[in-house]
């Protein structure tokens, strides 16, 4: 047993070249594999990032029926009581509470449909980020009654500006009457995108409860995780409890679906490189174990004249080709882990790049991940060992007087 | 092991029969040869005479297209590939014409290497090696790889790898074809020390007039026939 190891130990180093471009070749194919997966991981990331962090939050707790049209009287059931469980839940960076109605914002000289929003100053900040958007004025306080915050296309296009009067018109809960109120443009904001800049404004939630009709009542909680993935789960702990009395707790894969196809498509893609890689470097180990095989045919006759039995013949072609996977995996996971820890300091930058309906705010930093290191260089070795068994096959049927010829 | 009694390798109108691109040849035509026990054989012949193949079908190397092969009384046609090999490490040793040494393997691993598949236990090995190195005169070469001796001194380890084994026989395929007199000469010598001291069998194929001289029985092949057997 152990000389058969030793041998397949040594006949991988016996043609040091072919063995060494084999093993750059296999652990290029894993530490791209490697790399692809902390890219695809983090770009996911950011791009739930970019589509939760700037304003909707990971995930959001409604009156069930309230998403189809946003109906002024689909508030959430016990949301005070809600909101005070919610300041105890750990797996929460944050929370805040909204209120939100379509409605119409009016300038001087023009008019706009919007969606108008009630929101908590202070709260907000450890949801969103309107505060860091401000591109004029100021962002609301909670003693700014009369201000509201409105996007700059919507600014361009009621061609109004910081000071400027408008009156926002919405309906008031349960009666359905109109209900009208001044506000001044207090601040201008930018999301970079449209839907935001054009169609939103923002103002105090009590603010937004009186016009509103709703008393203390709410139609919104935006939720931000410490682990963004948690809210992507069938179940976890926050959905499971919030998720009754008719209110219903909404994780962003539900509230963006075509960002979750997305990504669902992009791990799929994960999958399809990891069958091309891995066919590559199965290819090429078996390419290298028959280019030795050739070489030493007479050697393989030698074997089984002095009694070698096929099976230990083909057990030393697969402790090479295990071994070579071997040796090629620490060079992948070397290699691979070079990679990532480069870019995960400098980033990859797309700031500015929309895909998918998202702009990239920030860089991409592709980060480690457990799966990389433990779950793709066994996946190799095994697969590696695994193709091995038709060149150890090959060895084992060798017909000694005719491989005694080959020389 | 085998019967000190019977023959050791027995053929009973043996013919191989090849395809050489469309054309069918037979090298060997019906062969009737027996090996006993302690003798010194050579085959002799011309290139193409069939004296590889033959020493192929007796080692069980190679099947033959008819006729019937015995190692110890039982055709081997009977065999397993498994009991084939098992036959050929316990019974028949090699000498090859190029040595054929495992280049990665030592001195000591290289003849060490049919007692370890044989199951030798290790203390036994070592003494079996060092007395052999000792019996081909390379005691300071163990170590040292194929590659780093002269053709001589690497036949001489595929005379100790083939000794250490103790087989029945030992086949030698044309054994000093790549040396020169003088070590040729000196592995002769050495081959009939071991056969007449240690009553080791030998069965070469050769054209080298030193192993024909030296042979107790000549046997000469012509054309795939025997044309002669003294």
């Amino acid at each position: 047993m152990w000389l058969v190891i030793k041998l397949a130990w040594r006949n991988i180093f016996r043609n040091k070249r072919r063995t060494i471009l084999s093993v750059l070749a296999i652990g290029v194919g894993l530490a791209a594999m490697m790399f692809a997966d902390a890219l695809i991981i983090s770009l996911g990331e950011t791009m739930v990032r970019s589509a939760t962090e700037d304003f909707s939050g990971n995930a959001q707790i409604h009156q069930s029926e309230f998403v189809k049209n946003l109906e002024v009287e689909k508030v959430i059931v016990n949301s005070d009581q809600i909101l005070e469980d919610l300041k105890n839940e750990s797996e929460l960076a944050g929370f805040t509470p909204r209120v939100l109605s379509y409605g119409m914002l009016t300038s001087t000289s023009d008019a706009n449909n919007i969606i108008v929003y009630g929101i908590d100053p202070e709260q907000e900040k450890g949801v969103s980020r309107i505060s860091q958007l401000m591109v004029k004025g100021d962002y609301l306080t909670a003693q700014d009654d009369r201000k509201i915050l409105i996007g700059k296309k919507l600014a361009d296009n009621l061609n109004i500006g910081i000071g400027d009067r408008v009156v926002v018109t919405v309906a008031k809960s349960g009666v359905g009457d109109l209900s009208q109120e001044m506000f001044r443009v207090g601040g201008i904001f930018s999301f970079g995108v449209r839907e935001m800049d054009e169609n939103v404004a923002f103002i105090n939630l009590n603010v937004a409860q009186g016009i509103l009709n709703l008393g203390s009542q709410i139609h919104e909680i935006a939720l931000n995780f410490k682990d963004l993935n948690i809210p992507a789960q069938k179940h976890y702990p926050i959905a499971t409890k919030y998720s009754k009395d008719g209110n219903v707790v909404s994780g962003w894969n539900k509230m963006f679906k075509d960002l979750a196809a997305i990504l669902e498509f992009t791990q799929f893609s994960l999958g399809i490189l990891a069958v091309i890689l891995f066919g590559i470097i199965a290819f090429g180990i078996m390419n290298t174990l028959f280019m030795s095989l050739y070489e030493r045919m007479f050697e393989f006759g030698v074997l089984r004249a002095v009694g070698t039995r096929p099976a230990v013949v083909a057990r030393m072609i697969l402790y090479e080709a295990f071994m070579l996977a071997l040796v090629s995996s620490v060079a992948g996971v070397i290699m691979g882990f070079v990679l990532i820890s480069f870019f995960s300091k400098y980033g990859i930058d797309y700031r500015g790049i929309e895909y998918a309906h998202l702009v990239f705010k920030d860089k991409i930093y592709p980060h480690f991940r457990l799966v990389q290191f433990i779950l793709y260089p066994p996946c190799l070795i095994a697969f590696a060992t695994l193709v091995g068994i038709y060149p150890a096959v090959y060895a084992a049927k060798i017909i000694p007087a005719v491989a005694l010829r080959k020389k | 092991m085998i019967s000190n009694s019977g023959d050791i390798l027995r053929t009973e109108s043996v013919m191989k029969t090849y395809m050489s691109g469309e054309i069918e040849v037979t090298a060997l035509h019906k062969i009737n040869i027996a090996i006993k026990k302690g003798e010194f054989t050579a085959i002799a012949g011309p290139s193409g005479s069939g004296k590889s193949t033959l020493l192929n079908l007796l080692s069980g190397l190679d099947r033959p297209s008819s006729g019937k092969v015995f190692i110890d009384q039982k055709p081997i046609s009977d065999m397993s590939g498994n009991q084939l090999s098992d036959f050929r490490r316990d019974h028949i040793g090699f000498i090859f014409q190029s040595y054929n040494l495992i280049p990665v393997l030592t001195v000591k691993e290289n003849i060490e290497y049919i007692m370890l598949i044989q199951g030798v236990p290790e203390a036994e090995r070592a003494q079996r090696v060092n007395d052999v190195l000792k019996d081909v005169g390379l005691t300071t070469m163990g170590n040292r790889r194929p590659a780093q001796l002269s053709g001589g001194q690497q036949q001489r380890v595929a005379i100790a790898r083939a000794v250490v084994s103790r087989p029945s026989i030992i086949l030698a395929d044309e054994p000093t074809a790549n040396l020169d007199s003088v070590t040729a000469d000196n592995l002769i010598d050495m081959m009939r020390s071991l056969n007449e001291t240690k009553g080791i069998t030998f069965l070469f194929s050769t054209h080298d007039k030193r192993i024909m001289d030296h042979s107790k029985r000549l046997i000469i092949l012509k054309d795939g026939n025997i044309d002669s057997d003294t």
